[in-house]
Protein backbone atom coordinates (compact mmCIF):
# COMPACT_ATOMS: atom_id res chain seq x y z
CA UNK A 1 0.00 0.00 0.00
CA UNK A 2 2.83 2.07 0.61
CA UNK A 3 4.15 1.46 -2.80
CA UNK A 4 0.91 2.99 -4.41
CA UNK A 5 0.97 5.97 -2.44
CA UNK A 6 3.85 6.76 -2.72
CA UNK A 7 3.49 6.41 -6.34
CA UNK A 8 0.10 8.21 -6.22
CA UNK A 9 2.13 11.48 -4.51
CA UNK A 10 4.34 11.47 -7.73
CA UNK A 11 1.71 11.10 -10.15
CA UNK A 12 -0.56 14.08 -8.03
CA UNK A 13 3.58 16.45 -8.15
CA UNK A 14 3.69 15.76 -11.89
CA UNK A 15 -0.06 16.67 -12.30
CA UNK A 16 -0.06 19.66 -10.17
CA UNK A 17 3.33 21.11 -12.21
CA UNK A 18 0.94 20.51 -15.72
CA UNK A 19 -2.23 22.00 -14.47
CA UNK A 20 -2.34 23.54 -11.02
CA UNK A 21 -5.86 23.09 -10.37
CA UNK A 22 -7.22 23.46 -6.66
CA UNK A 23 -8.34 20.00 -6.68
CA UNK A 24 -4.87 18.89 -7.35
CA UNK A 25 -3.16 20.84 -4.51
CA UNK A 26 -6.04 18.59 -2.77
CA UNK A 27 -5.41 15.50 -3.56
CA UNK A 28 -1.70 15.57 -3.02
CA UNK A 29 -1.20 17.18 0.14
CA UNK A 30 -3.78 15.11 1.52
CA UNK A 31 -1.81 12.27 -0.46
CA UNK A 32 1.44 13.79 1.81
CA UNK A 33 -1.06 13.94 4.98
CA UNK A 34 -2.19 10.30 4.95
CA UNK A 35 1.32 9.28 4.55
CA UNK A 36 2.48 11.61 7.11
CA UNK A 37 4.70 13.88 5.33
CA UNK A 38 2.63 16.85 7.43
CA UNK A 39 5.26 19.53 6.37
CA UNK A 40 5.16 18.95 2.92
CA UNK A 41 1.50 18.47 2.65
CA UNK A 42 1.35 22.09 4.99
CA UNK A 43 3.51 23.48 2.31
CA UNK A 44 1.27 22.11 -0.87
CA UNK A 45 -1.82 23.63 1.36
CA UNK A 46 -0.32 27.14 1.49
CA UNK A 47 0.65 27.00 -1.62
CA UNK A 48 -3.06 26.18 -2.89
CA UNK A 49 -4.66 28.80 -0.55
CA UNK A 50 -2.06 31.36 -2.25
CA UNK A 51 -3.28 30.41 -5.35
CA UNK A 52 -6.98 29.98 -5.23
CA UNK A 53 -7.80 31.04 -1.49
CA UNK A 54 -11.80 30.38 -1.52
CA UNK A 55 -11.24 26.73 -2.21
CA UNK A 56 -12.51 25.60 1.23
CA UNK A 57 -11.05 21.86 0.69
CA UNK A 58 -7.56 23.50 0.96
CA UNK A 59 -8.29 24.95 4.22
CA UNK A 60 -10.44 21.46 5.09
CA UNK A 61 -7.27 19.54 4.78
CA UNK A 62 -4.22 22.06 5.99
CA UNK A 63 -7.42 22.06 9.27
CA UNK A 64 -6.78 17.90 9.11
CA UNK A 65 -3.08 18.57 9.01
CA UNK A 66 -2.50 19.99 12.01
CA UNK A 67 -5.00 18.06 13.87
CA UNK A 68 -3.21 14.91 13.60
CA UNK A 69 -0.08 17.20 14.77
CA UNK A 70 -1.93 18.27 17.68
CA UNK A 71 -1.66 22.01 16.79
CA UNK A 72 -5.37 22.18 17.95
CA UNK A 73 -5.86 25.99 17.61
CA UNK A 74 -4.11 26.31 14.36
CA UNK A 75 -6.61 23.26 13.22
CA UNK A 76 -9.83 25.44 14.62
CA UNK A 77 -8.89 28.65 12.66
CA UNK A 78 -8.73 26.88 9.25
CA UNK A 79 -11.66 25.14 9.84
CA UNK A 80 -13.34 28.11 10.66
CA UNK A 81 -12.25 29.23 7.34
CA UNK A 82 -13.60 25.92 6.03
CA UNK A 83 -17.62 27.13 7.67
CA UNK A 84 -16.98 30.71 6.49
CA UNK A 85 -17.31 29.18 2.91
CA UNK A 86 -19.43 25.68 3.30
CA UNK A 87 -21.52 26.38 7.19
CA UNK A 88 -23.45 23.75 7.09
CA UNK A 89 -20.13 20.92 6.78
CA UNK A 90 -20.85 18.49 9.11
CA UNK A 91 -17.93 16.86 9.58
CA UNK A 92 -16.17 20.34 10.43
CA UNK A 93 -18.56 21.01 13.05
CA UNK A 94 -17.77 17.35 14.50
CA UNK A 95 -14.24 18.08 14.21
CA UNK A 96 -14.88 21.25 15.52
CA UNK A 97 -16.22 20.12 18.69
CA UNK A 98 -13.55 17.24 19.42
CA UNK A 99 -10.73 19.87 19.22
CA UNK A 100 -12.87 22.53 21.71
CA UNK A 101 -13.12 19.62 23.87
CA UNK A 102 -9.65 19.14 23.94
CA UNK A 103 -8.76 22.51 24.24
CA UNK A 104 -11.32 22.62 27.36
CA UNK A 105 -13.33 25.17 25.77
CA UNK A 106 -16.48 23.20 26.77
CA UNK A 107 -18.88 26.35 25.21
CA UNK A 108 -17.67 26.76 22.09
CA UNK A 109 -17.74 22.58 22.27
CA UNK A 110 -21.51 23.00 23.28
CA UNK A 111 -22.50 24.80 20.01
CA UNK A 112 -20.45 22.93 17.42
CA UNK A 113 -21.96 19.68 18.57
CA UNK A 114 -25.10 21.67 18.47
CA UNK A 115 -24.81 22.70 15.22
CA UNK A 116 -24.12 19.41 13.99
CA UNK A 117 -27.44 18.19 15.69
CA UNK A 118 -29.54 21.10 14.08
CA UNK A 119 -28.33 19.54 10.75
CA UNK A 120 -28.94 16.03 11.39
CA UNK A 121 -30.86 15.57 14.83
CA UNK A 122 -30.70 11.78 14.36
CA UNK A 123 -26.92 12.23 14.85
CA UNK A 124 -26.63 9.57 18.05
CA UNK A 125 -22.67 10.01 18.13
CA UNK A 126 -22.51 14.42 18.74
CA UNK A 127 -25.90 13.54 20.71
CA UNK A 128 -23.18 11.31 23.34
CA UNK A 129 -20.17 14.18 22.95
CA UNK A 130 -22.84 17.03 23.46
CA UNK A 131 -23.89 15.56 27.03
CA UNK A 132 -20.34 14.91 27.37
CA UNK A 133 -19.77 18.74 26.84
CA UNK A 134 -22.17 20.03 28.93
CA UNK A 135 -21.34 17.57 32.10
CA UNK A 136 -17.92 18.93 31.80
CA UNK A 137 -19.06 22.69 31.43
CA UNK A 138 -20.88 21.89 34.63
CA UNK A 139 -17.70 21.01 36.16
CA UNK A 140 -15.28 23.30 34.75
CA UNK A 141 -14.01 25.87 37.34
CA UNK A 142 -15.91 29.37 37.11
CA UNK A 143 -14.76 31.93 35.16
CA UNK A 144 -12.47 29.39 32.98
CA UNK A 145 -13.78 30.29 29.29
CA UNK A 146 -10.82 28.18 27.41
CA UNK A 147 -8.05 26.42 29.21
CA UNK A 148 -4.81 25.45 26.89
CA UNK A 149 -4.46 22.59 25.37
CA UNK A 150 -4.05 19.75 27.80
CA UNK A 151 -1.01 17.00 25.99
CA UNK A 152 -3.29 14.09 26.60
CA UNK A 153 -6.70 14.58 27.85
CA UNK A 154 -8.74 11.16 27.75
CA UNK A 155 -11.97 12.50 27.39
CA UNK A 156 -10.82 14.40 24.39
CA UNK A 157 -9.34 11.16 23.41
CA UNK A 158 -12.59 9.89 23.21
CA UNK A 159 -14.31 12.03 21.48
CA UNK A 160 -11.22 12.40 18.88
CA UNK A 161 -13.60 10.13 16.76
CA UNK A 162 -13.09 6.56 15.46
CA UNK A 163 -10.55 8.15 12.44
CA UNK A 164 -8.13 9.58 15.20
CA UNK A 165 -7.77 6.33 16.37
CA UNK A 166 -6.95 4.58 13.64
CA UNK A 167 -4.51 7.21 13.67
CA UNK A 168 -3.23 6.61 16.75
CA UNK A 169 -2.65 2.96 16.14
CA UNK A 170 -0.80 3.57 12.96
CA UNK A 171 1.36 6.08 14.50
CA UNK A 172 2.34 3.46 17.04
CA UNK A 173 2.74 0.68 14.45
CA UNK A 174 4.86 3.06 12.78
CA UNK A 175 7.25 3.49 15.97
CA UNK A 176 7.35 -0.48 16.61
CA UNK A 177 5.07 0.05 19.34
CA UNK A 178 3.06 -2.75 17.84
CA UNK A 179 1.40 -3.69 21.32
CA UNK A 180 0.37 -0.45 21.47
CA UNK A 181 -1.16 -0.70 18.54
CA UNK A 182 -2.89 -3.80 19.10
CA UNK A 183 -4.36 -2.41 22.30
CA UNK A 184 -6.10 0.59 20.12
CA UNK A 185 -7.18 -1.69 17.33
CA UNK A 186 -8.74 -4.14 20.12
CA UNK A 187 -10.35 -1.17 21.62
CA UNK A 188 -11.98 0.65 18.27
CA UNK A 189 -13.25 -3.65 18.35
CA UNK A 190 -14.80 -3.65 21.36
CA UNK A 191 -16.87 -0.30 20.20
CA UNK A 192 -17.65 -1.45 16.57
CA UNK A 193 -17.06 -5.30 16.51
CA UNK A 194 -18.04 -5.12 12.46
CA UNK A 195 -15.06 -2.76 12.07
CA UNK A 196 -13.39 -4.49 9.10
CA UNK A 197 -9.95 -2.70 9.13
CA UNK A 198 -9.33 -2.44 13.12
CA UNK A 199 -10.00 -6.72 12.78
CA UNK A 200 -7.51 -7.50 10.15
CA UNK A 201 -5.26 -5.14 11.46
CA UNK A 202 -5.57 -6.68 15.02
CA UNK A 203 -5.28 -9.95 13.29
CA UNK A 204 -2.26 -9.62 11.71
CA UNK A 205 -0.56 -7.61 14.77
CA UNK A 206 -1.02 -10.90 16.90
CA UNK A 207 0.31 -13.02 14.23
CA UNK A 208 3.22 -10.47 14.11
CA UNK A 209 3.49 -10.14 18.28
CA UNK A 210 3.66 -13.65 18.38
CA UNK A 211 6.80 -14.35 16.11
CA UNK A 212 8.58 -11.23 17.73
CA UNK A 213 7.73 -13.34 20.80
CA UNK A 214 10.48 -16.02 18.81
CA UNK A 215 13.63 -13.44 18.81
CA UNK A 216 14.58 -9.83 17.81
CA UNK A 217 11.68 -7.42 18.90
CA UNK A 218 13.81 -4.96 17.26
CA UNK A 219 12.65 -6.24 14.01
CA UNK A 220 9.74 -5.08 12.43
CA UNK A 221 7.70 -8.10 10.66
CA UNK A 222 5.06 -6.30 9.43
CA UNK A 223 6.08 -4.62 6.44
CA UNK A 224 3.88 -3.00 3.59
CA UNK A 225 3.65 -5.18 0.67
CA UNK A 226 6.17 -5.84 -2.03
CA UNK A 227 5.99 -6.35 -5.69
CA UNK A 228 5.57 -10.15 -6.09
CA UNK A 229 7.61 -11.65 -8.80
CA UNK A 230 5.77 -14.17 -11.27
CA UNK A 231 8.10 -16.80 -9.64
CA UNK A 232 6.75 -16.26 -6.23
CA UNK A 233 3.16 -16.17 -7.58
CA UNK A 234 3.79 -19.01 -9.30
CA UNK A 235 4.79 -20.68 -5.93
CA UNK A 236 1.96 -19.09 -4.10
CA UNK A 237 -0.60 -20.76 -6.67
CA UNK A 238 1.05 -23.57 -6.09
CA UNK A 239 0.83 -23.67 -2.66
CA UNK A 240 -2.77 -23.18 -2.48
CA UNK A 241 -3.59 -26.01 -4.61
CA UNK A 242 -2.11 -28.25 -1.80
CA UNK A 243 -4.09 -29.71 1.03
CA UNK A 244 -5.06 -27.02 3.46
CA UNK A 245 -2.85 -28.88 6.07
CA UNK A 246 0.90 -27.39 6.17
CA UNK A 247 3.35 -29.65 4.66
CA UNK A 248 6.56 -30.27 6.13
CA UNK A 249 8.50 -27.95 3.61
CA UNK A 250 6.33 -25.25 4.78
CA UNK A 251 6.64 -25.62 8.25
CA UNK A 252 10.59 -26.28 7.58
CA UNK A 253 10.90 -23.09 5.67
CA UNK A 254 8.94 -21.06 7.99
CA UNK A 255 11.20 -22.23 11.08
CA UNK A 256 14.47 -21.50 9.06
CA UNK A 257 13.20 -17.87 8.15
CA UNK A 258 12.55 -17.55 11.71
CA UNK A 259 15.75 -19.07 13.19
CA UNK A 260 17.85 -17.22 10.20
CA UNK A 261 16.93 -14.39 12.22
CA UNK A 262 17.43 -15.59 15.79
CA UNK A 263 21.03 -17.08 15.70
CA UNK A 264 22.57 -13.38 16.88
CA UNK A 265 24.04 -15.13 20.19
CA UNK A 266 23.37 -11.60 21.85
CA UNK A 267 19.50 -12.31 21.46
CA UNK A 268 18.74 -14.22 24.88
CA UNK A 269 15.60 -14.77 23.81
CA UNK A 270 15.63 -17.31 21.68
CA UNK A 271 16.97 -19.96 23.89
CA UNK A 272 14.38 -19.14 26.40
CA UNK A 273 11.84 -20.75 23.13
CA UNK A 274 11.40 -24.89 23.16
CA UNK A 275 11.69 -26.47 19.91
CA UNK A 276 8.05 -27.54 20.64
CA UNK A 277 6.92 -24.30 21.37
CA UNK A 278 8.81 -22.82 18.39
CA UNK A 279 7.13 -25.50 15.74
CA UNK A 280 3.38 -24.16 17.74
CA UNK A 281 3.98 -20.70 17.07
CA UNK A 282 5.04 -21.45 13.35
CA UNK A 283 2.30 -23.33 12.75
CA UNK A 284 -0.10 -20.92 14.62
CA UNK A 285 0.92 -17.80 11.75
CA UNK A 286 0.73 -20.48 8.87
CA UNK A 287 -2.98 -21.19 10.05
CA UNK A 288 -3.51 -17.85 10.01
CA UNK A 289 -2.02 -17.28 6.86
CA UNK A 290 -3.96 -19.93 4.96
CA UNK A 291 -6.97 -18.97 6.29
CA UNK A 292 -6.90 -15.07 5.43
CA UNK A 293 -5.66 -16.92 1.50
CA UNK A 294 -9.36 -18.90 1.99
CA UNK A 295 -11.09 -15.88 2.51
CA UNK A 296 -9.83 -13.97 -0.39
CA UNK A 297 -11.24 -16.03 -3.05
CA UNK A 298 -11.08 -14.42 -6.67
CA UNK A 299 -14.27 -14.43 -8.41
CA UNK A 300 -13.00 -12.93 -11.22
CA UNK A 301 -9.59 -12.89 -13.52
CA UNK A 302 -7.38 -11.29 -10.75
CA UNK A 303 -4.80 -12.89 -9.18
CA UNK A 304 -5.09 -13.53 -5.48
CA UNK A 305 -2.30 -11.12 -4.59
CA UNK A 306 -4.07 -8.33 -6.57
CA UNK A 307 -7.88 -9.10 -4.41
CA UNK A 308 -5.64 -9.09 -1.69
CA UNK A 309 -4.79 -5.40 -2.46
CA UNK A 310 -8.47 -5.14 -3.17
CA UNK A 311 -9.67 -6.29 0.27
CA UNK A 312 -7.58 -3.92 1.63
CA UNK A 313 -8.32 -0.91 -0.34
CA UNK A 314 -12.07 -2.11 0.42
CA UNK A 315 -11.51 -2.00 3.86
CA UNK A 316 -9.52 1.10 4.32
CA UNK A 317 -12.79 2.60 2.71
CA UNK A 318 -15.44 0.50 4.66
CA UNK A 319 -13.41 2.12 7.40
CA UNK A 320 -14.80 5.37 6.92
CA UNK A 321 -17.46 6.20 9.48
CA UNK A 322 -20.97 5.88 7.87
CA UNK A 323 -20.02 3.38 4.85
CA UNK A 324 -22.55 0.41 5.41
CA UNK A 325 -20.60 -1.53 2.59
CA UNK A 326 -18.95 -1.67 -0.33
CA UNK A 327 -18.00 -4.06 -3.78
CA UNK A 328 -16.74 -4.30 -6.55
CA UNK A 329 -18.13 -5.75 -9.67
CA UNK A 330 -16.94 -5.90 -13.35
CA UNK A 331 -19.20 -4.44 -15.67
CA UNK A 332 -19.97 -8.54 -16.95
CA UNK A 333 -21.88 -8.43 -13.51
CA UNK A 334 -19.03 -10.65 -11.88
CA UNK A 335 -18.63 -10.10 -8.41
CA UNK A 336 -14.65 -9.59 -7.19
CA UNK A 337 -14.37 -8.13 -4.04
CA UNK A 338 -17.59 -7.41 -1.22
CA UNK A 339 -17.17 -6.01 2.06
CA UNK A 340 -20.33 -5.43 4.66
CA UNK A 341 -23.86 -5.01 3.53
CA UNK A 342 -25.42 -6.52 0.56
CA UNK A 343 -22.07 -8.25 -0.25
CA UNK A 344 -22.46 -11.01 -3.05
CA UNK A 345 -26.27 -9.99 -3.48
CA UNK A 346 -26.71 -10.85 -7.73
CA UNK A 347 -29.71 -9.39 -7.79
CA UNK A 348 -29.01 -5.53 -6.34
CA UNK A 349 -25.58 -5.79 -8.24
CA UNK A 350 -27.36 -6.34 -11.76
CA UNK A 351 -29.72 -3.20 -10.59
CA UNK A 352 -26.67 -0.77 -10.02
CA UNK A 353 -24.77 -2.06 -12.99
CA UNK A 354 -28.40 -1.04 -14.96
CA UNK A 355 -28.08 2.17 -13.51
CA UNK A 356 -24.25 2.74 -14.19
CA UNK A 357 -24.37 1.47 -17.72
CA UNK A 358 -27.60 3.58 -18.43
CA UNK A 359 -26.18 6.53 -17.03
CA UNK A 360 -23.02 6.06 -19.26
CA UNK A 361 -24.59 5.40 -22.37
CA UNK A 362 -26.46 8.67 -21.95
CA UNK A 363 -23.55 10.85 -21.31
CA UNK A 364 -21.77 9.61 -24.52
CA UNK A 365 -25.18 10.30 -26.15
CA UNK A 366 -24.98 13.80 -24.86
CA UNK A 367 -21.32 14.03 -25.77
CA UNK A 368 -20.40 14.81 -21.94
CA UNK A 369 -17.54 11.82 -22.51
CA UNK A 370 -17.17 9.06 -19.96
CA UNK A 371 -19.03 8.46 -16.50
CA UNK A 372 -17.29 9.20 -13.39
CA UNK A 373 -19.41 8.97 -10.66
CA UNK A 374 -22.83 8.56 -9.54
CA UNK A 375 -24.42 9.60 -6.48
CA UNK A 376 -27.98 8.58 -5.67
CA UNK A 377 -29.21 10.24 -2.55
CA UNK A 378 -32.29 8.40 -0.88
CA UNK A 379 -34.41 8.99 2.47
CA UNK A 380 -31.98 6.99 4.90
CA UNK A 381 -28.78 6.77 2.77
CA UNK A 382 -26.40 7.13 -0.31
CA UNK A 383 -25.46 4.96 -3.26
CA UNK A 384 -22.23 6.04 -5.03
CA UNK A 385 -20.57 4.26 -7.98
CA UNK A 386 -17.09 5.26 -9.37
CA UNK A 387 -16.00 4.05 -12.24
CA UNK A 388 -12.41 2.10 -13.11
CA UNK A 389 -10.85 0.11 -15.80
CA UNK A 390 -12.98 -2.45 -16.49
CA UNK A 391 -15.64 -2.09 -13.43
CA UNK A 392 -17.70 -0.03 -11.05
CA UNK A 393 -16.80 0.42 -7.25
CA UNK A 394 -19.96 0.62 -5.04
CA UNK A 395 -20.51 1.98 -1.24
CA UNK A 396 -23.49 1.96 -0.12
CA UNK A 397 -23.25 4.51 2.74
CA UNK A 398 -25.50 6.27 5.99
CA UNK A 399 -27.36 9.50 4.97
CA UNK A 400 -25.05 11.33 7.71
CA UNK A 401 -21.92 10.87 6.01
CA UNK A 402 -20.29 13.59 4.53
CA UNK A 403 -20.38 13.55 1.05
CA UNK A 404 -17.37 15.71 0.01
CA UNK A 405 -15.09 13.07 1.93
CA UNK A 406 -16.56 10.44 0.63
CA UNK A 407 -16.32 11.28 -2.88
CA UNK A 408 -12.76 12.42 -1.94
CA UNK A 409 -12.22 8.38 -0.67
CA UNK A 410 -14.26 7.18 -3.40
CA UNK A 411 -11.37 8.52 -5.99
CA UNK A 412 -8.74 7.84 -3.86
CA UNK A 413 -9.74 4.13 -3.96
CA UNK A 414 -10.74 4.12 -7.04
CA UNK A 415 -7.24 5.10 -8.22
CA UNK A 416 -6.02 2.20 -6.37
CA UNK A 417 -7.81 -0.16 -7.96
CA UNK A 418 -6.79 0.56 -11.05
CA UNK A 419 -3.37 0.03 -10.52
CA UNK A 420 -4.28 -2.69 -9.35
CA UNK A 421 -6.20 -3.77 -12.35
CA UNK B 1 -46.16 30.28 -13.15
CA UNK B 2 -42.88 31.50 -13.72
CA UNK B 3 -40.67 28.71 -13.60
CA UNK B 4 -37.99 30.05 -15.47
CA UNK B 5 -37.14 32.89 -12.78
CA UNK B 6 -37.37 30.23 -10.18
CA UNK B 7 -34.46 28.69 -12.79
CA UNK B 8 -32.22 32.01 -13.43
CA UNK B 9 -32.23 32.75 -9.78
CA UNK B 10 -30.49 29.28 -9.07
CA UNK B 11 -27.82 30.35 -11.92
CA UNK B 12 -27.27 33.22 -10.89
CA UNK B 13 -26.30 32.04 -7.44
CA UNK B 14 -24.33 28.90 -8.20
CA UNK B 15 -20.58 29.58 -9.89
CA UNK B 16 -19.67 28.04 -12.40
CA UNK B 17 -23.60 26.69 -13.44
CA UNK B 18 -24.52 26.18 -17.14
CA UNK B 19 -28.02 25.01 -17.30
CA UNK B 20 -30.83 24.32 -15.44
CA UNK B 21 -34.40 22.51 -16.30
CA UNK B 22 -37.56 21.42 -14.92
CA UNK B 23 -38.57 17.90 -16.05
CA UNK B 24 -41.42 16.12 -16.17
CA UNK B 25 -40.70 12.45 -14.78
CA UNK B 26 -42.04 11.12 -18.51
CA UNK B 27 -38.58 12.77 -19.18
CA UNK B 28 -40.95 16.15 -21.17
CA UNK B 29 -39.21 19.62 -20.08
CA UNK B 30 -41.52 22.09 -18.79
CA UNK B 31 -38.83 24.88 -18.39
CA UNK B 32 -35.22 25.14 -18.91
CA UNK B 33 -32.48 28.03 -19.02
CA UNK B 34 -29.08 27.45 -20.78
CA UNK B 35 -25.83 29.51 -20.60
CA UNK B 36 -24.14 27.55 -22.62
CA UNK B 37 -25.27 26.46 -26.01
CA UNK B 38 -23.02 23.50 -26.87
CA UNK B 39 -24.86 22.02 -23.82
CA UNK B 40 -28.40 21.02 -24.25
CA UNK B 41 -30.10 20.53 -21.25
CA UNK B 42 -33.25 19.46 -22.89
CA UNK B 43 -32.08 16.48 -23.99
CA UNK B 44 -30.42 15.96 -20.41
CA UNK B 45 -33.45 15.79 -19.02
CA UNK B 46 -35.11 13.60 -21.29
CA UNK B 47 -31.79 11.20 -21.01
CA UNK B 48 -32.02 11.40 -17.44
CA UNK B 49 -35.54 10.94 -16.67
CA UNK B 50 -35.12 7.01 -16.96
CA UNK B 51 -31.65 7.12 -14.58
CA UNK B 52 -34.17 8.38 -12.16
CA UNK B 53 -36.36 5.77 -12.06
CA UNK B 54 -33.63 2.67 -11.90
CA UNK B 55 -32.39 4.81 -9.33
CA UNK B 56 -35.77 5.08 -7.31
CA UNK B 57 -35.87 1.29 -7.84
CA UNK B 58 -32.21 0.53 -6.63
CA UNK B 59 -33.16 3.08 -3.41
CA UNK B 60 -36.05 0.71 -2.92
CA UNK B 61 -34.10 -2.39 -3.27
CA UNK B 62 -31.28 -1.49 -1.21
CA UNK B 63 -33.61 -0.32 1.35
CA UNK B 64 -33.09 3.06 2.09
CA UNK B 65 -36.62 4.36 0.76
CA UNK B 66 -37.28 6.94 -1.29
CA UNK B 67 -34.86 8.85 -3.74
CA UNK B 68 -34.28 12.62 -3.41
CA UNK B 69 -31.34 13.29 -4.99
CA UNK B 70 -29.27 11.86 -8.39
CA UNK B 71 -25.64 13.50 -8.90
CA UNK B 72 -23.86 12.34 -11.79
CA UNK B 73 -20.39 13.54 -12.89
CA UNK B 74 -18.67 12.95 -16.30
CA UNK B 75 -15.40 14.24 -18.02
CA UNK B 76 -17.41 17.87 -18.90
CA UNK B 77 -19.85 18.36 -16.30
CA UNK B 78 -21.40 17.18 -12.87
CA UNK B 79 -25.41 16.88 -13.24
CA UNK B 80 -27.58 17.47 -9.42
CA UNK B 81 -31.22 16.18 -10.02
CA UNK B 82 -33.93 16.42 -7.44
CA UNK B 83 -37.31 14.88 -6.93
CA UNK B 84 -39.60 17.96 -7.33
CA UNK B 85 -42.98 15.54 -5.54
CA UNK B 86 -43.68 12.28 -7.32
CA UNK B 87 -43.77 13.76 -10.63
CA UNK B 88 -41.33 16.06 -11.72
CA UNK B 89 -37.60 16.97 -11.09
CA UNK B 90 -35.30 19.85 -11.28
CA UNK B 91 -31.57 19.34 -12.80
CA UNK B 92 -29.17 22.18 -12.64
CA UNK B 93 -25.75 21.46 -14.49
CA UNK B 94 -22.10 22.40 -13.45
CA UNK B 95 -19.00 22.88 -15.08
CA UNK B 96 -16.18 20.46 -13.16
CA UNK B 97 -15.19 23.70 -11.28
CA UNK B 98 -18.44 24.41 -10.14
CA UNK B 99 -19.60 25.08 -6.63
CA UNK B 100 -21.56 21.54 -6.34
CA UNK B 101 -22.38 22.18 -2.27
CA UNK B 102 -23.88 25.96 -3.37
CA UNK B 103 -25.69 23.85 -5.99
CA UNK B 104 -27.36 21.37 -3.76
CA UNK B 105 -28.31 23.91 -1.65
CA UNK B 106 -29.74 26.32 -4.26
CA UNK B 107 -31.60 23.15 -5.36
CA UNK B 108 -32.87 22.67 -2.19
CA UNK B 109 -34.48 26.20 -1.49
CA UNK B 110 -35.93 25.97 -5.18
CA UNK B 111 -37.86 22.84 -4.93
CA UNK B 112 -40.72 24.45 -2.26
CA UNK B 113 -40.62 26.95 -4.75
CA UNK B 114 -41.23 24.42 -7.52
CA UNK B 115 -43.97 22.77 -5.75
CA UNK B 116 -45.58 25.78 -4.51
CA UNK B 117 -46.17 26.46 -8.63
CA UNK B 118 -46.90 23.19 -9.43
CA UNK B 119 -49.97 22.43 -6.82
Amino acid sequence: MKELFTSEISDLKKKLEENPEPSVFVSLADAYRKEGYFDEARKVCLRGIEKNPGHWNTHFVLGRIYQEQSKSREAVAEFKKVLEIDPENLMVHSFLGALFMKLEDYKEAIDEYQAVLTINPDDEEAQEFLKTAIEKAASAPKGKVAAKETVEDESAKKADHGIASITMAELYFKQGHLDKALEVYEEILKKDPNHAVARQKASELKAAIAVDSLGDVSTPKLEAPKPISKDDQKKNADARKKDAKFTDEDIFQVMSMERTKTTDATDKKTAAVSPKEELKIVEKALEQSKEAEKNAEPSSSFSPAQVDVLKGTLAELASITGIRGCFLTSLEGISVVSIGENGNNEALEKQVLLIFKDTNQSASKLNQGSLRQVLVTADTGHILLVSFAGGVLVVLADHQINLGMLRLAMDGAAKKIEKVK
Amino acid sequence: MDFKKILEEMLENVEGSIGASLVGMDGIVIDQISRNNSFDINAVGAEYSSIIKNAMRASSSFGLGNTAEILITTDKATMIMMLVGKNYFVALALNLDGNLGRGRLELKKAIPKFEKELS
